[in-house]
């Protein structure tokens, strides 16, 4: 009995010691996040505007995963995490693949399926399945059951460009769903909105609190087809002011707006660059250089000839006609991409049949479609820092209540050697591997938007005294492997 | 993740928190614990082994004793602000580190026959003298700096003193050293559930030597003094396996093609002098330690294969020379029967500014003993001894070549020891 007294109280001295041994942290005051906010800024109607990189789509659709990381969602979490903010509520998707829309077709979302034998990512597209396809046809009631009383903080619609915000027809179910579905039922009970135009939400919803990034579509929409025919300054400049003075005409409202990234240094577009074609065996270049001779592939009539390792890719200007890339073009992602593959397959199994191996070639062969040629290039880097020059200026004028982010240097922080370091972990805007962008190139991953969530708490704690914390970027996933 | 990981089998014997400077392990004996660790110039007994073979001549007989410790260790981790750029986090978390266990073993063959035997004392020891174990959940803020670590070094010490004349001893043992590495840490790879793929290094070293020499001398009355130097060994770990969990089998190919390493980690060399106050009714000591640290210069991993085209990875480690000095005392409340005993130290971190690491989140601690003797019968006594480590909290900004993260550090541990020694 007594031994076995002794024993239990060791055990439990034991245990003891177990659970009292836990050293705690004591910072600096200064140094502790907080809800200090000097400023006494209204955080409680947080209403995030912008497109689908506020929506959080990714992956190349709109899904439950990436809507719960959207950067608008991590910056509530962190405001209520020190008693700014109460409630932030999203347009939630149902659960599983979501749905995307590219080319007028709409599939689910993309996910990384394996590794080709070449080392490239093999992604395929998830299906749509069961009653997601519903949400987007005019005889559906799945949006009221799903979101009975609608009044989304997170108004970030896919799609959406500055130019289209003036447009109160843009809300009909032919024009652009994902806005549709955000206006069907109403907003705080009043009829369906469905007729309003995007620039009538700031009065509508009357933020106390906002954070607007639009403009990426302006720039986007031409250039994802190979052409650089960006929303001209003028439009831009009047639709931005008429939306920006829409959301100042709320007394005592404040907010972010985040300047328009440079699309040019998203993978997207830079992939694939102008030398992709990369040949390893003499013997690759021997077959290659033979078929370029027999089927006249020539630029400015002299011979296209390859030679070991990298070579600028050989496009089809017209029928007939045909260029290399040069340094500094950028390439579309997902059709460079499918036509590199098509070539590299050719090189290694070609056909037997010569007459089909030339055919298959030159069908292969990437055009200008394809491509942002210098002059595009240029058009566009133009005009978003024509854009980009606007918003800052408006941010000035308007200085004691609107911060800017410009995430220009963020975005160039990635694409530098090693990008950012962040405990352990690189962060850089490779495709698949960098962390940053999710499988379609242009949207970004849990951890992207963990990424510009801490840029923008950074520009608010700046701009107003508060003392909001960061996420922690290694808790976020990047792409997700197979 | 892994369900069943080797590291998370607490208590298996040898797995060693990290808790003295470094990834040191000053456990070798209870009563010197109970005393702050004063050994060095302070009553010969069979852990004299250790702590200076000096002594060993100068023992009454023969002595055989076992020591066991358990080691409750736990870190704090916490991210790190920077108000100048208006960044703020409060992300904390605690590591969950496994009970540690080392131990030691001495036997002392001393004769009391009075012939030129007599003067010689013949040991054997085997300790634990440096080891490391930290464990972090797997999804924590660094996780791809560490998952996790274990440390082992088992020392295996032959020994030999001799009795010169009147106080003056001297001694000298060779170390046989036996080691094992395992750790762990997460890759910028997310599985399919959003988890971390991880990256899992482990490796028997080869075996190496070292050796501890000593000298004690006990004036006629009162005063004692020793001094003792332990060299370095160099544990090397050749062709330790490369494991790899959650990795796609394409970028196992393509990516991530090691297999396996090679490194090596030193078990650096010490010098220690050690007084003693010998009264009737007590007893006072004071240590000097030097510990060698700067032979911890890096981390270095050679892979038989690239991983990211990099064959080997190289973290800077550059880790300084430390003093330990130790202050200890012991009463006697009943002759022979019963000893109370109180320590303090105070123990310098090798780890420079900018080169702390999870693995050994190190920093200048204090250490608070008390101990307890007792006799249990002829020749038979039983030490108890319980020791708290407050390592002082500590900031670090990471050096590039570190490999390390920014953020503040506290660690803590509790130390209950006990151990049996009987003379014959």
């Amino acid at each position: 009995m007594k031994q076995n007294y002794i024993f239990n109280a060791s055990l439990a001295v034991l245990l003891a010691m177990g659970v009292a041994c836990k050293p705690e942290i004591k910072k600096p005051k200064s140094g502790q996040a907080s809800g200090e906010n000097p400023k006494n800024i209204d955080f409680t109607k947080y209403y995030a505007f912008g497109n689908s990189l506020t929506a959080g789509y990714a992956d190349n659709a709109l899904y439950l995963e990436g809507q719960l990381v959207s950067y608008p969602n991590l910056l509530a979490q962190q405001l209520k995490s020190v008693g700014l903010l109460e409630t932030f509520k999203q347009p939630l998707m149902p659960e599983g693949n979501g749905l995307g829309i590219s080319e007028n077709t709409i599939h689910g979302k993309r996910y990384l399926k394996g590794f080709l034998p070449s080392g490239s990512p093999d992604i395929a597209l998830t299906e749509v399945y069961g009653s997601v396809a519903l949400l987007f046809t005019t005889q559906s009631s799945l949006l009221e059951t799903e979101n009975p009383d609608a009044n989304f903080n997170n108004m970030g619609v896919p799609g959406i460009s500055v130019a289209d915000i003036d447009n109160d027809k843009y809300g009909a179910v032919t024009k652009n769903p994902y806005y549709y579905r955000i206006l069907k039922k109403g907003i705080f009970g009043m009829a369906s909105l469905e007729n309003k135009a995007y620039v009538e939400m700031p009065s509508i919803l009357k933020p106390s609190f906002f954070t607007v990034w639009l403009g990426a579509n302006d720039v986007l929409s031409s250039a994802s087809e190979g052409k650089a025919d960006p929303t001209p300054q003028g439009t831009f400049e009047s639709n931005y002011t008429a939306f920006i003075n829409n959301l100042l005409a709320t007394p005592k409202s404040h907010g972010v707006l985040i300047t328009v990234p440079d699309i040019t240094l998203v993978p997207y577009f830079t992939t694939f660059p102008y030398n992709a074609l990369a040949l390893k065996e003499q013997e690759d270049v021997d077959k290659v250089n033979a078929l370029f001779v027999a089927l006249g592939i020539k630029e400015e009539n002299v011979q296209i000839s390859y030679k070991l390792g990298k070579n600028p890719i050989v496009i089809t200007v017209s029928p007939g006609k045909y260029r290399l890339l040069k340094a500094g073009e950028l390439t579309i992602l997902p059709s460079m991409g499918a036509k590199l593959a098509k070539i590299n397959a050719l090189i290694q199994n070609p056909p037997a049949n010569p007459v089909e191996l030339a055919t298959a070639l030159l069908s292969s062969l990437p055009t200008e479609n394809d491509v942002l040629d210098l002059n595009e290039v240029k058009i566009i880097q133009d005009a978003v820092a024509g854009y980009n020059n606007f918003i800052k200026k408006i941010a000035k004028e308007h200085g004691d209540k609107i911060a800017v982010l410009d995430v220009i240097p963020a975005l160039q922080a990635i694409n530098e050697q090693g990008g950012i370091m962040a405990y352990g972990v690189n962060l850089t805007a490779s495709f698949v591997s960098g962390g940053a962008f999710s499988l379609d190139g242009l949207h970004l991953t849990p951890r992207g938007n963990a990424y510009i969530a801490n840029e923008l708490i950074r520009t608010i704690n700046e701009k107003f005294g508060t003392r909001i914390p960061q996420v922690v970027l290694t808790s976020y996933a990047g792409v997700l492997m197979p | 993740m892994k369900k069943k990981n080797v590291l998370s089998s607490a208590l298996v014997l040898g797995f060693l928190p990290m808790y003295a400077g470094g990834f040191q392990v000053n456990l070798q004996g209870t009563e010197r614990t109970g005393m702050g660790n004063v050994a060095v110039g302070i009553k010969p007994s069979a852990s004299s082994l250790f702590y200076n073979p000096g002594a060993l001549g100068l023992l009454k007989g023969s002595e055989i004793s076992v020591t066991g410790n358990l080691i409750f260790a736990s870190t704090a981790y916490a991210t790190l602000e920077q108000p100048t750029q208006n960044a703020y986090e409060n992300y904390t978390t605690h590591s969950k580190n496994p009970i540690g266990t080392p131990f030691a073993f001495y036997g002392v063959y001393k004769s009391k026959a009075d012939n030129y035997l007599s003067n010689f004392a013949f040991g054997l020891g085997v300790f634990t003298p440096f080891g490391s174990s930290v464990k972090y959940e797997d999804n924590w803020a660094g996780a791809a700096v560490l998952q996790n670590i274990t440390l082992q070094a088992f020392y295996v010490q032959p020994t030999v003193a001799y009795h010169i004349y009147d106080g003056l001893s001297i001694g000298a043992g060779l170390d046989f050293v036996f080691g094992g590495v395992e750790l762990q840490k997460a890759l910028p790879i997310n599985t399919a559930n959003g988890s971390n793929a991880n990256i899992n290094l482990s490796g028997k070293s080869k075996l190496s030597l070292a050796y501890n020499i000593g000298i004690y001398y006990q004036a006629p009355k009162i005063f004692s003094v020793g001094v003792t130097y332990r060299s370095m060994a160099n544990v090397a770990v050749k062709g330790g396996k490369v494991k790899y969990s959650g990795v796609p089998e394409a970028l196992l190919a393509s990516t991530f093609e090691a297999r396996k390493f090679d490194a090596s980690l030193p078990l650096p060399g010490q010098v220690s002098v050690g007084y003693g106050l010998t009264f009737e009714r007590f007893s006072l000591g004071l240590d000097i330690n030097y510990v060698l640290w700067s032979a911890y210069k890096e981390l270095k991993l050679d892979f038989d294969k690239p991983i990211n085209k990099e064959l080997t990875s190289v973290s800077k480690r550059n880790y300084q020379n430390t003093f330990i000095v130790n202050l200890g005392g012991e009463g006697v409340v009943i002759p022979e029967k019963l000893f109370v005993r109180a320590g303090l130290y105070y123990d310098m971190s090798p780890v420079k500014n900018g080169y702390l690491t999870p693995e050994t989140p190190d920093s200048d601690a204090i250490g608070t003993s008390v101990g307890l003797g007792v006799n249990l019968v002829k020749g038979l006594n039983l030490d108890l001894a319980f020791l708290w480590t407050e390592k002082l909290q500590r900031k670090n900004v990471a050096m590039a070549d570190a490999n390390s993260l920014d953020g503040y550090f506290k660690s803590r541990a509790f130390i209950p020891s006990v151990s049996l020694s009987y003379k014959f």
